[in-house]
């Protein structure tokens, strides 16, 4: 009687430790983690533009540095996330120079500068721009904006585009 | 007596299983969080080098060959050292918002190719672009020339001036 009363304390701890293998499900959700976070390095910067801001569609494939980001969109000119400058007031200008854009430029430069000596490396930081653009702002906007940054000694300039399929037309 | 004991003893640490389910619980919050906050949309640029303030008063020593594209009202005029070579028209952007039409896209691409591939050292081209353009359509023209194998585009106003 004992030994069967024995038994049957055995097949019931069998039942409760047979649940449900997580096993494949753990190497499904591994591989899914490792794609997710490969998506992230592979991406390389990660910018999103405003909302609102519709960048234009292009065939170009260079990959994104890390730099200073202007957004244009049809209101207002922006430095990372702080407005700087009105758009139909720089359209409505005679100047091609924007000067609210030009001192923040300005100011960007000096904290590079000092970013420079604290690194302590002889060489002056690269002067990167990229700027994202609506598909819709028209070319006198970006001529200033261009010549502004060129005057604050901003010289490499880089378009963001959203990347678009090639087609093969011919 | 004591041999139940001891089998009961054997039979608990065989069942031991790992226990994956802390592990779960923290997979299942990361991978939504990674998911919602990743980028699906690939963002791009096309590089552009502007001629320092010292330079742009230099021209440069060979400009003997220089291409454009000058934008007009209703035509795109391919242009070689001031003189016109071919005139496309400039049609309404496609449904989906292309910009130069493909049918003028082709032939633009066409007209540049065979330009390019009579200077094939030569990699820059001058965009001449109207004061309303829209910035949709100055890109669209560089990968028209980026396409035609030159991938050096320079902006430039129809009224003078650029980068």
């Amino acid at each position: 009687m004992r030994r069967l009363g024995a038994n049957r304390r055995g097949r019931s701890a069998r039942r409760i430790h047979s649940g449900i293998s997580l096993t494949s499900l753990m190497d499904i959700l591994t591989c899914l983690l490792f794609f997710v976070l490969k998506s992230f390095v592979a991406g390389g910067e990660a910018t999103v533009p405003p909302p609102g801001l519709k960048l234009p569609r292009s065939t170009a494939d260079a990959a994104m540095h890390s730099s200073l980001v202007i957004a244009i969109d049809q209101e207002a000119i922006l430095v990372g996330s702080e407005r700087i400058a009105s758009v139909p007031e720089a359209e409505a200008s005679d100047q091609l120079l924007i000067q609210p854009l030009a001192d923040r430029l300005l100011a960007a430069q000096q904290q590079m500068d000092e970013l420079a000596k604290l690194k302590k490396t002889d060489q002056p930081e690269a002067r990167l721009v990229t700027i994202q653009g609506d598909g819709e702002i028209e070319f006198r906007v970006l001529q200033k904006v261009m010549y502004t940054l060129n005057q604050s000694g901003f010289d490499d300039i880089s378009l963001a585009v959203l990347k678009k399929a090639e087609e093969h037309s011919s | 007596m004591t041999r139940p004991r001891r089998q009961r003893s054997t039979r608990h640490s065989i069942n031991s299983d790992l226990e994956l389910r802390p592990l779960m619980n923290v997979f299942i919050v990361l991978i939504p969080m990674l998911l919602m906050s990743a980028v699906f949309v690939e963002i791009r640029v096309i590089e552009m080098s502007m001629p320092q303030a010292a330079e742009a008063a230099v021209q440069k020593p060979d400009s003997s060959f220089d291409p454009a594209i000058v934008i007009l009202p209703d035509a795109y005029l391919i242009e070689v050292n001031g003189a016109a070579v071919q005139s496309v028209a400039r049609q309404a952007p496609e449904a989906d918002g292309t910009i130069p039409a493909r049918d003028a896209a082709l032939q633009l691409t066409q007209a540049l190719a065979s330009i390019a591939a009579s200077h094939p050292e030569h990699k820059e081209i001058r965009i001449v672009a109207q004061a309303n353009t829209h910035y949709q359509e100055i890109i669209g023209l560089m990968d028209v020339a980026r396409a035609a194998g030159l991938p050096q585009a320079a902006l430039e106003g129809a009224s003078g001036g650029g980068s």
